[in-house]
């Protein structure tokens, strides 16, 4: 049995496993039940939503943690505030079903944290060795000689655009310059890291949810290094020929060609969503930000008030 | 894997000749960067090691050359680090231009090309610009 701060300690993050746990159930549910159409709004509108949703676990398990351990303690901030609880605060006992939850709590997210950084430094060295072997030309592109038709940014302290010689062959000049400010507009906006840290967050969400998170966030970035070209290049019509000539280049060089009308694809490809909000963008709505704190509120709260009823719930089925 | 500065010089003289031995390689680089034999023969070797060269012995000294074509090598090398992102964009480190995880069919494609006309049609001063 561990006593007093490691016991707080121990509880804190016991009690903030729970809140990620159930916050993962109800995002699921959510997201099986009803599916949150966000084309509608603006772009900053829809990175802030997806970046605050992402959060929404950690914010509620602190939040959940803090409030169920210190209002039943010595910090209570006011007596007879008593809503949230948490009875034994200053034990824990290793050797029990609270031990066993805090291992695999911790077990699950040391393995996520772990895969993510070996992601991440199995990418760097994969980059270092293509930087290597590219040469910077007059634009600032990292030229790499193979067939291949892609072009892409990567790396995360330093993004770097690469474009193989392949693509660079089939463009005009203007093309070009299309690919090259939206590709130096995600490295301004260091997008491979933020999308790192979006991965990292989301993976605390069941599968499903988090791929969602990550194809919007995915669009979002697409949709915002485009509208950078576009303040550059007036001509929308001309960013997006190059978007779809790019990509009907893309799909033949991998010899996968179009498909044909019958073939299953699991979403709309955002070539075809980032072409329609180029050209057909209706007037952009804010996203409602009040009910998504509210939301939130309700479900730390939620969180607070069950983490001692599920407690009991347990204890009186093990007869702890 | 990361490459030092002779490294990928010889990675890349190999990429323009056939076989070289050391003593080849030393000569050609010997005007223009300097160096020991014994450095480029250790160069060699690493290289070997890292599977970027292929050598066999032709009397007392390795012949060597490059494992795979330039084109062939870098474009293998791009498929590792673009494979997260033609597995699934969700999963990728990367900012594609476009991307390589879904395609369109023949309908989506004349679907955006009529769009695309009709925006030009309506908007044509944008063109001149």
């Amino acid at each position: 049995m561990i006593h007093g701060a490691g016991a707080v300690a121990l509880n804190l993050l016991f009690i903030l496993f729970f809140s990620l746990f159930l916050v993962a159930i109800v995002a699921a549910i959510i997201s099986s039940v009803g599916n949150l159409n966000l084309g509608r709004y603006s772009l900053p509108s829809r990175r802030r939503v997806l970046w605050f949703a992402a959060l929404t676990p950690w914010i509620i398990g602190i939040v959940t943690a803090c409030l169920s351990i210190f209002v039943d303690s010595r910090y209570q901030p006011a007596d007879g505030f008593n809503l949230f609880h948490w009875h034994h605060s200053q034990e824990f006992n290793l050797a029990s079903w609270h031990g066993i939850t805090l291992l695999v709590g911790i077990s699950i997210v040391s393995f996520l944290l772990l895969k993510a950084v070996f992601r991440l430094i199995t990418n760097a060295r994969q980059l270092k060795l293509l930087y290597q072997l590219a040469e910077e030309n007059e634009r600032g592109f990292y030229q790499l000689e193979a067939e291949k038709i892609t072009a892409f940014t990567a790396g995360i302290i330093k993004p770097r655009c690469y474009i193989t010689n392949g693509l660079l062959q089939q463009l005009s000049a203007q093309e070009l310059t299309i690919v090259q400010l939206h590709e130096s507009a995600h490295a301004k906006s260091f997008d491979p890291l933020k999308k790192w840290l979006f991965q990292l967050l989301t993976s605390f969400y069941p599968v499903s949810v988090s791929r969602q998170m990550n194809i919007c966030m995915t669009l979002v970035m697409e949709q915002s290094a485009d509208a950078r070209v576009a303040r550059v290049v007036k001509d929308k019509s001309l960013i997006a020929e190059t978007l779809l000539k790019v990509k009907k280049l893309a799909s033949a060089s991998t010899g996968n060609n179009v498909l044909a009308p019958v073939a299953c694809h699991y979403a709309m490809d955002n070539v075809e969503e980032r072409i329609n909000y180029l050209i057909n963008r209706q007037k952009e709505t804010i996203f409602p930000l009040l009910p998504v704190v509210l939301a939130i509120t309700t479900l730390a709260a939620f969180c607070g008030f069950s983490a001692d009823a599920f407690h009991h719930v347990i204890e009186f089925t093990l007869s702890h | 894997m990361n490459l030092g500065e002779l490294e990928k010089l010889l990675l890349k003289y190999f990429w323009t000749v056939e076989v070289a031995d050391a003593k080849q390689v030393h000569a050609h680089f010997e005007k223009s960067r300097g160096g020991s034999l014994n450095t480029i023969q250790s160069t060699l070797d690493r290289l070997f090691k890292k599977g970027l060269l292929k050598r066999k012995k032709a009397g007392h000294a390795f012949q060597y050359r490059a494992a795979s074509e330039k084109k062939t090598f870098i474009g293998q090398l791009i498929k590792e680090v673009t494979r997260d992102f033609t597995m699934g964009d969700q999963e990728s480190l990367l900012a594609a231009f476009v991307s390589l995880s879904s395609e369109l069919d023949n309908e989506q494609i004349d679907k955006l090309e009529k769009l695309i006309q009709g925006y030009r049609a309506n908007h044509p001063m944008e063109e001149q610009r």
